[in-house]
């Protein structure tokens, strides 16, 4: 734990990324894409202690009988996204519901890292990767299929992004 | 839209513990692991955040998960608790039928609370709704079809000034 006095937010970038597809997420086992919204480049504050990142997107699951997993990761990269690591294991996020075929789901996700700070600019992006066992646990992502109450073609959320220092 | 001057923030902390280990959640209300703070407000906070981004997982019961969570305090140091009025919460799903529901939620949680003066320790804590709907806090999963090494809550609190 640690305790940082009468600072606040430094250095916080934003990135607002609209759509005008929808992202369906991989089904091939062993690999994974890039949200997209999600990359981002960052420095932090040179007093930093912490660095969030903060980022909320839209997620369905409507078709292919409604189940979905998701394996989630924060990665980075600290040579220009020329190579990227998860960043700790422990940060991992799963999204998911199945059991009953043929439900449909939809979520507003917002996810917050707190991190550890770092000196220089690196690249951070959140990964989805399919699960081995059931690759057909996609999610639809980014675009609302319902709107108003009749179906849409047109209707789509913005991806969020905040990083800042503290 | 609204504009937040750099000093109306105070005395920020965060808690992300990556030792913790999951957690079952049955019918006795238990701490959240990982999600404790102890923290001393300024003098003239007007609000005190706590803001906590976790997950509870399905396990053990694949048909119902309901958890009440509810955001507490301890002014002796841990000895007892109290819940903070306006915090509570129950959420989670269950199936139709006999069909499994195997729910992975993510939730993001913002209580803005009243400040106190001295040091307080502040935590989550919660039950299942009984022993049929129990659930997970911190389990994940990894796409190679193997347990995960568990996914810590991510804690903040700081002060309006």
């Amino acid at each position: 734990m640690t305790y940082i006095k009468k600072t606040a937010f430094k250095l916080p970038k934003f990135l607002v990324t609209s759509h005008t597809s929808q992202q369906i997420t991989t089904t091939t086992i062993n690999d994974s894409e890039t949200v997209i919204g999600s990359q981002i480049s960052y420095t932090p504050s040179i007093d930093a202690n912490k660095v969030v990142y903060e980022i909320s997107f839209y997620s369905q699951k409507a078709n292919s009988g409604g189940i979905v997993f998701r394996i989630l990761d924060l990665e980075e990269s600290s040579d220009g996204g020329s190579s990227w690591s998860v960043i700790n294991q422990k940060f991992k996020k799963n999204h998911g519901l199945w059991g009953i075929s043929g439900q449909k789901n939809r979520y507003y996700m917002h996810f917050r890292y707190v991190l550890p700070t770092w000196s220089g600019e690196r690249y951070l992006r959140l990964r989805t990767s399919t699960y081995t066992d059931f690759p057909n646990r996609s999610s639809e992502l980014h675009q609302l299929t319902e709107w108003d109450g009749t179906s849409a073609t047109d209707q789509f959320c913005n991806t969020n992004l905040l990083v800042y220092s503290i | 839209m609204t504009y937040i001057q750099n000093k109306a923030i105070q005395n920020y902390v965060h808690n992300v513990d990556t030792s913790f280990t999951k957690e079952v959640i049955s019918t006795t209300v238990e701490y959240y692991p990982g999600t404790e703070t102890t923290y001393t407000p300024p003098s003239n906070a007007s609000k005190v955040i706590y803001e906590c981004n976790l997950q509870v997982v399905w396990s053990p019961d694949n048909a119902t998960t309901y958890l009440s969570t509810r955001l507490q305090y301890s002014d002796d140091n841990g000895s007892s608790w109290n819940d903070i009025d306006g915090t509570r919460l129950f959420e989670g799903s269950n199936s139709s039928g006999s069909s499994a529901d195997y729910d992975w939620y993510n939730y993001f949680w913002i209580f803005s609370i009243d400040t106190w003066s001295g040091e307080r320790k502040i935590r989550l804590a919660g039950r299942a709704r009984d022993t049929g709907a129990e659930g997970t806090i911190g389990r994940s999963y990894n796409a190679n079809a193997s347990e995960g090494v568990g996914s810590c809550p991510h804690v903040s609190i700081y002060s309006i000034m």
